[in-house]
């Protein structure tokens, strides 16, 4: 029996998305041997290829919603499929050269030149070189005898890298098809809607300088990894507002030069290691800045509340500045270009989604058959623009709100003008115990069956110290080109866990 | 492993390597097979990128006629009441707390008048097509990009005038123009509309706009401009032209308004809307209450703004049957009427758009009329009546749509319908004031009334609307911030 609905209703949709995807690579190795030098050296090339075909099927007026998407035939109306192919292509050639003189002198060097269809006609090549060298002193002959220095290493590199992730068709003027009732009697007419070609899509290149120190003592008991790092990305690839007024609302574009520079520092040590008891920490401490150098005409860029600016962090976020509460009780800004109305104009800037330091920390305590893990891991001065709490304490309506509210609006009143200012944009550092473990190891005697059992409990993000006051500070970014970043929409929050398991190996 | 001997075949293979790269500039070149890519013009590709202007129009969630911008401007009619919250302070005048709300409509008109630039720019460019080829195109480009300047302006007072298209992402800001040069420029370029466009389109093509289309906009804007002459010069060439133009008042509401018909001979120029998902009308969803769907009314009901007992409607006669077409306060589930859920302040729903047969809510047939011809006739008798006082033309006009309104005879005198004889200047004008009240409820006119005639804040507190600080302060909507933000130079 057909389960009763109003005659004709309900919709069904089905979208089918194939993709296929080639990858051929090829390259010719040559090593040889010239006494205490090595010698090897890489040639090579790849193409790639992606497509993917998308349909889109819409019918409605069905006489029961037992079928659902699986027949479009059983629809009383179908709407036209919609249909794309999207292709994007790359290829590469490359070659690389590696010297090794005695194994303490060490050279690379590459160059690639890579090829992308995203790219505007005449702008599609790339060429990134890289350059290596590393000193391994440890092994020099008059080191030999300095036996509490395990491992030395002194590292420097320079290399460019190019970054192609846009979609494709950008820099072509395509006629998107739009199906429209407008001049259609009481079907549908077929129009084309012209896009805004970008003609100077080109590479997002980024340079990387590296300078490094590897450090080994007593016996590598200590370990000592240190980085300094300069990384300056140009013709950096957004997706950026336009004016509405232009005509045209967002577009990919090259619109700057961003730096990133910083430290990275790896400690590690086995306080113990005998047959029964083994002890190892592990830390690691990274410190960066990122600067917006340069940006097109010198203008900012923004997306959302976030923007790029020169002078200020890469996607900081801007808006206006709570200014203390008024005598009626409602909230004041800073009216910064005084006109006496606050506006997009009186934006600031008030945050800044890139810590600036991470630190991690892995211990790992084994005693017998017991092993005992923790993994613990802080981010440190970013902000997040908590915008579920700018929702949910929204004076307007005023029922259905958070308790958060009366943080913000010690009166609610419907008329009260909500702003998404600094008061919404939180600090989102944090330290968190992402992971603890305990395994037994169970004693197994001469069984041959069961090679080893294994009894564990372990617990997710057990324990999280922040000041946030979203679900979680480690939110989901927007991805890709967005300039959208430590925005917090609600995205589903990381989950508590703790495991008691057992694993077993036959 | 076997060596390989010979070292110089290494250089040998970079060269091969780099000799099959330039052949790979075929590969990389961009051909997207399920989209065109446009070169030289065609009769054919202008036809499509024409439509394609037309399109933000009646787009689903562009946010135009379809659902905010009719729910916003109502708003502003002093017989509107819109649900607590930021409702209520935007019905009351008070328009900064939802100052962004207009921010995709902003951006969508913008976006029609983005592709009229370019469509213009490249008729202009042109140099295969005929003239007589390219005018009547380029005249529907100049129709549409005057159709959004004028909502614009009328919305916001100084807007950026742009008048050619942009050509790449560098010096997009643009400056406010006066509302009174845009209105320049409209005027300008709907002179060559009414030389260029045709006397009517075939149904097929309804929803283009046509000669009595221009005329009508530009009886509408010296109407707004107080330019009695001329309002009254264009709307009397629509009804002189009737049978050229193939228009007469059409007798049933229930045709006129139907979710399901092609055209009719009432339409001058209507954003047009299909019973399918998301190329429909929001407009019936946003009228009724939460059983809409089950009252046959429309596919979903969310209670968006409804009808409050002002003296408008108080008054309405109850013979008038638009009245009854109009004003819903009952409904009928499974055969049993039962009064409807009205939002608080309210007293009717707005019944003028009902389709029960709509797949979901984006999907709403009813056509929206910017002109229909009662409004030729409506102009007519307000401008003869500014000029020469209640004449018998300015009564024959507006008893033509009296008549039609009662149901009765067009061509006969009506002691119901007609305005009463022997009426001043100023009772005339009050009258057709409150005609035109009747006649457009839920079109996106009245408020445009209240301004113009400088009625507004009267009317207004009359109904029982409480303007913030004591009386209307501001007659323009604010620009929005993504404009304000990313032009820098409006100042």
């Amino acid at each position: 029996m057909l389960a009763q609905l109003s005659s004709g209703v309900g919709i069904g949709q089905l979208t089918t998305t194939s993709s296929l995807n080639v990858v051929a690579e090829d390259y010719l190795e040559y090593k040889k041997k010239f006494g205490d030098l090595e010698f090897e050296g890489i040639v090579g090339g790849s193409i790639q290829s992606a497509q993917q075909d998308i349909i889109n099927l819409l019918g409605s007026k069905y006489i029961s919603d037992d079928l659902r998407n699986y027949s479009f035939a059983a629809a009383g109306s179908v709407s036209k499929p919609v249909t794309d192919i999207i292709t994007n292509r790359l290829v590469s050639g490359f070659s690389r050269v590696r010297l090794n003189f005695k194994d303490r002198y060490l050279f690379t060097a590459s160059i690639r030149r890579d090829g992308a269809s995203v790219f505007s006609k005449n702008k599609k090549y790339g060429i990134f070189p890289s350059l290596g060298l590393a000193w391994k002193a440890s092994e020099e002959p008059f080191m030999k005898n300095v036996t509490a220095i395990s491992n030395l290493k002194v590292r420097a590199t320079w290399g460019q890298s190019g970054n192609p992730a846009i979609q494709p068709y950008q820099s072509l003027l395509i006629g998107n098809v739009i199906n429209t009732a407008q001049g259609a009697g009481s079907g549908l007419a077929v129009g084309l809607s012209p896009t805004l070609p970008n003609d100077n899509l080109t590479w997002e290149t980024t340079t990387q300088t590296n300078a490094g120190l590897d450090f080994g003592f007593l016996n590598d008991k200590y370990r000592v990894t240190l980085d300094y790092y300069v990384k300056n990305t140009t013709s950096l690839l957004a997706t950026v507002q336009l004016p509405p007024s232009s005509g045209y609302n967002t577009i990919i574009d090259n619109v700057g030069e961003v730096e990133n520079k910083g430290f990275e520092l790896e400690i590690g040590t086995d306080l113990t290691a005998t047959k029964d008891l083994r002890w190892s920490i592990d830390a690691n401490l990274s410190i960066n800045k990122n600067k917006v150098v340069a940006t097109k005409n010198n203008l900012p860029f923004s997306s959302g509340n976030s923007r790029i600016t020169p002078g200020d962090p890469l996607s900081s976020f801007y808006g206006p500045k709570f200014n203390g509460y008024a005598a009626d009780g409602e909230m004041a800004f800073m009216d910064v270009n005084g006109d006496g109305i606050i506006d997009g104009r009186d934006n600031q800037y008030i945050g800044n989604p890139y810590p600036s330091t991470i630190i991690g920390l892995n211990t790992s305590l084994k005693y017998k058959r017991f092993n005992f893990m923790m993994t613990w891991s802080s981010v440190q001065g970013n902000s997040i623009d908590n915008q579920m709490l700018f929702t949910a304490a929204a004076p307007s309506p005023i029922f259905n709100r958070s308790a958060e509210i009366y943080t913000y609006y010690p009166k609610p009143r419907a008329s009260s003008i909500h702003r998404r200012s600094d008061l919404f944009i939180e600090d989102g550092s944090y330290i968190r115990l992402r992971n603890i473990r305990l395994d037994y190891s169970l004693p197994l005697g001469d069984t041959k069956f069961i090679k080893s059992a294994n009894i564990y409990l372990s617990g997710n993000n057990i324990i999280t110290i922040t000041n946030y006051k979203g679900y979680d500070p480690e939110v989901n970014v927007f991805s890709g080109n967005s300039l959208q970043q430590g925005v917090d929409s609600g995205a589903y929050p990381g989950s508590k866990t703790v495991t008691l398991g057992l694993t077993v190996n036959f | 492993m076997k060596k390989i001997k010979n070292i110089q075949l290494i250089p040998i293979l970079m060269i091969l390597m780099m000799g099959s790269l330039t052949s790979c500039e075929k590969f990389l070149e961009e051909i997207p097979p399920a989209r065109y890519q446009i070169s030289t013009l065609s009769k054919p590709l202008l036809d499509a990128f024409v439509i394609g202007a037309y399109e933000p129009l009646s787009r689903s969630r562009g946010r135009l006629w379809e659902s905010t911008l009719t729910r916003d401007i109502e708003g502003l009619a002093e017989y509107c009441q819109l649900p607590a919250g930021g409702g209520t302070n935007y019905m009351n005048y008070n328009f900064e707390p939802q100052r962004n709300d207009n921010a995709a409509r902003w951006t969508t008109f913008y976006e029609a008048i983005g592709k009229s630039n370019l469509i213009i720019k490249a008729i202009d460019d042109d140099k295969s097509l005929a003239e007589n080829i390219k005018a009547p195109y380029k005249a529907e480009a100049y129709f549409v990009r005057s159709l959004c300047y004028w909502w614009l302006t009328r919305m916001h007072g100084d807007v950026p005038l742009r008048l050619s298209p942009i050509e790449n992402s560098d010096g997009t800001a643009l400056p406010l123009t006066s509302s009174k040069t845009i209105i320049d420029q409209i005027i300008k370029d709907l002179a060559f509309c009414e030389a260029n466009l045709p006397n009517k389109v075939p149904e097929a093509n309804s929803g283009r706009a046509t000669k009595g289309s221009a005329k009508m906009m530009l009886a509408d804007i010296y109407l707004w401009s107080k330019d009695y002459t001329n309002a009254r010069l264009k709307a009397k060439e629509v009804i002189d032209n009737k049978a050229t133009y193939g228009y007469d008042l059409v007798k049933s509401l229930e045709t006129l308004y139907s979710p399901s018909t092609p055209t009719n001979s009432e339409e001058i120029f209507a954003i047009k809307f299909s019973q399918q998902k998301a190329l429909g009308s929001f407009l019936p969803t946003y009228a009724f209450e939460g059983r809409a769907l089950d009252a046959g009314l429309a596919a979903r009901g969310i209670s968006a703004l409804m009808c409050r007992n002002a003296p408008l409607i108080r008054d309405w006669d109850k013979k008038d049957l638009r009245r009854n077409w109009n004003l819903i306060d009952t409904i009928t589930l499974k055969g049993v009427k039962v009064r409807a859920n009205l939002i608080p302040q309210a007293s009717f729903m707005f019944g003028k758009f009902r389709d029960g047969a709509a797949p979901e809510e984006t999907a709403a047939g009813n056509d929206y009329y910017l002109y229909r011809f009662a409004e030729a006739y409506l102009i007519l008798a307000e401008c003869e009546n500014q000029l020469n006082g209640p004449t018998q033309i300015a009564y024959d006009a507006v008893n033509q749509v009296r008549r039609r309104g009662y149901g009765v005879d067009l061509a006969k005198s009506s002691t119901l319908a007609d305005f009463p004889a022997g009426l001043s200047k100023t009772a005339f004008d009050d009258l057709l004031f409150q005609e035109r009240g009747y006649e457009f409820i839920y079109e996106c006119k009245r408020w445009w009334d209240m301004v113009r005639t400088g009625r507004a804040d009267a009317v207004a507190k009359a109904a029982g609307k409480t303007p913030t600080g004591g009386s209307i302060a501001r007659f323009t909507l604010y620009l929005p911030d993504v404009e304000l933000v990313n032009n820098p130079s409006i100042k």
